[in-house]
Formats: C-alpha cells, sequence, structure tokens
C-alpha cells in the first residue's frame, strides 16, 4: 500500500469514518511504513490539541435558551384561537350560517305542512258546497202574461 | 404539576447532543462569545418552532449545521464585521490542569494559539469543513450536504487544511 493511500486511510481512522475490518490492515502497514507512522503521530497531535480548543458550553445561555423555549411552548399550548384569526372568523362565520339554514329550512317545512292542510281544508269546504248546491232541487222559472193586458 | 410536553423532551434530547458542538462551530467562526450566544439562542428557538415539520429525523443534525452557517453567513454579510485575528479570551492565559506540568501546559497554550492563529488567517471556504469536522463532529457526507458540495471536495479541503496545520505543529514542536 501507498504512503498517500495510508494517510487517507489515517484521516479516516481519526475521522472514525474507517470501516473496523480494515483496522488491523492500518496498524500491520504502519508498522512497516515510518512516514505512515510519523503522519499517524502528528494527526494524533492534531486531534489532541483541538480538544483542547474546545469550549463548553456556557451554563447562563443554557438558562436563556431553555427559558426562551418554555416561553415558546407556553404560547404555543395557551392561545391557539390567536394563533390564525382569518380560519376562526371564518370557522364562526360557517357555524352561524350552518345554524340559519337548519332555522330556515325548519321553518320552511313547517310553512309547507300548513300550506297543504290549508290547501286540503279549501278542497274539502269546495266539495261541501258543491254538496249543498246538489241538494236543492232544480227550480225553473217561466213568465207570467196575464199582467193585466 | 405542569405537564410536560413531548415535543420538549424532544427537543431537548437533541439539544443536550448538539448544544457544545453548535456552539464551538459558531464560536470558532465568528471568534465572539456574545455574539455566538445569540446565534445560538436563535438557532435552537427556530429548531424548537420547526421540529414537528422535521419529518426525516435524521437528517437534524444537518438541518442544525446548515441552519447556523446560514445564521453565521448571514450575520457576517449584513454586519460586515471584521473578524478579529485573536479569540475574545485572552490569548496569553494558560490554564493549568492538575495532572499537567507547567511546561506541559504552556507547550499546549502555545499548540492551541498557534492553530487558531492559523486558522483565523484561512478563508471561510477552506477553514469550514475542518470546523464542522473537528467541532461539528459530522461525517463526509453530512458535511457535504450542509455545505452543498460534493463529498470529496470535502475531503480535499480537510486534507489541505490539516496538512497545514500539522506543517506548523511540527516546525512548533521542533
Amino acid at each position: 500500500m501507498s504512503t498517500s493511500e495510508l494517510k487517507t486511510m489515517i484521516e479516516k481512522y481519526f475521522d472514525n469514518e474507517l470501516e473496523k475490518k480494515y483496522e488491523p490492515l492500518l496498524f500491520a502497514e504502519l508498522s512497516s511504513n515510518a512516514e505512515a507512522r510519523n503522519f499517524f503521530k502528528e494527526m494524533n497531535l492534531l486531534k489532541h490539541s483541538i480538544q483542547q480548543t474546545e469550549e463548553e458550553f456556557p451554563i447562563d445561555l443554557e438558562e436563556k435558551i431553555l427559558y426562551s423555549v418554555k416561553l415558546e411552548n407556553d404560547k404555543k399550548h395557551s392561545i391557539p384561537i390567536i394563533k390564525n384569526v382569518p380560519a376562526m372568523i371564518s370557522y364562526a362565520l360557517t357555524v352561524i350560517f350552518l345554524t340559519m339554514t337548519i332555522i330556515f329550512f325548519t321553518e320552511t317545512k313547517e310553512l309547507k305542512g300548513n300550506l297543504k292542510e290549508t290547501i286540503n281544508k279549501v278542497k274539502e269546504q269546495e266539495e261541501t258546497i258543491e254538496l249543498l248546491f246538489n241538494r236543492y232541487k232544480e227550480i225553473e222559472i217561466t213568465s207570467n202574461k196575464n199582467n193585466g193586458g | 404539576m405542569q405537564k410536560v410536553s413531548s415535543e420538549i423532551i424532544e427537543f431537548t434530547l437533541y439539544y443536550n447532543k448538539y448544544k457544545r458542538k453548535l456552539f464551538n462551530f459558531v464560536n470558532k467562526v465568528i471568534q465572539n462569545k456574545m455574539l455566538t450566544e445569540d446565534i445560538i439562542q436563535d438557532i435552537f428557538l427556530k429548531f424548537f418552532k420547526n421540529l414537528n415539520l422535521i419529518r426525516n429525523k435524521d437528517s437534524i443534525p444537518c438541518w442544525l449545521f446548515k441552519l447556523a452557517r446560514n445564521e453565521v453567513n448571514t450575520f457576517l454579510r449584513n454586519k460586515n464585521i471584521k473578524v478579529d485575528q485573536f479569540n475574545t479570551s485572552d490569548p496569553y492565559e494558560i490554564n493549568i490542569l492538575s495532572n499537567m506540568n507547567l511546561i506541559e501546559s504552556y507547550e499546549l497554550s502555545e499548540i492551541k494559539k498557534i492553530i487558531m492563529t492559523k486558522l483565523n488567517s484561512m478563508p471561510l471556504e477552506q477553514k469550514e469543513p475542518f470546523l464542522l469536522k473537528e467541532y461539528g463532529g459530522l461525517s463526509y457526507k453530512e458535511i457535504a450536504q450542509v455545505m452543498d458540495v460534493d463529498e470529496e471536495l470535502v475531503k480535499s479541503r480537510l486534507y489541505k487544511t490539516r496538512q497545514k496545520l500539522i506543517s506548523l505543529l511540527s516546525v512548533a514542536i521542533r
């Protein structure tokens, strides 16, 4: 294996990108390649030095973040109505229109029933009147010629 | 007792996993602790607001670092901030760890200073894959996704940055 290939493997090893099965091969190659061994040491030093430059997460920042997240969470769960005003208005209007439609439908149905009833009554009355008319005998009207002439 | 929502629990898990990585990445790019804190707070608040919208949970590290990258870029562009060559902390300050002697601590402090100075002098596009790898802990694939570049380009930039730092360290140690 060439030194450049070995260096790539070393980089992958330090970056946790080298598959476990290649690790024995890497160390076997390292034992016979002084340049690669040197690169390994340098990489190790660099990694160690970089680790030393890492800083702890500030506690006051943690408090700030958690507090703002808590506020956001409270806001999310306490006032859902304010969140989407146009949707709430359209929802309210829909409910109003639906109620009005039901009321008008019931009224119309009632009026339709009343009208039917009235029509039936009128028909009945019409038939009664006709029957009453039919009960009387036919009247013949004749003219009287003896009127003094 | 107030009921803790599942959203909060999910957020806390991701927050604990990535807070330090994000903080170090942003801080190393803009080199200003106060501004870093503001940016980190914004990132996590946006993350919380959008947590339900992220369907593929595996993409969360990429989502977070992409957001961090955008925030940093917007900030640098809008404010036209000149990035300091040195960190806000005192570069001559030496933190002596209990298990180290004075010479070791001094050497380590010098090495840290050398690395940071060199990194600061590099253009952002060159040092960014390095910072995402070392401080963000992202894989090559994730870095490529965050930066919207080819994976091979990420590897090559990483290699070049490391070579520069290693050669500098070798000289310093000698």
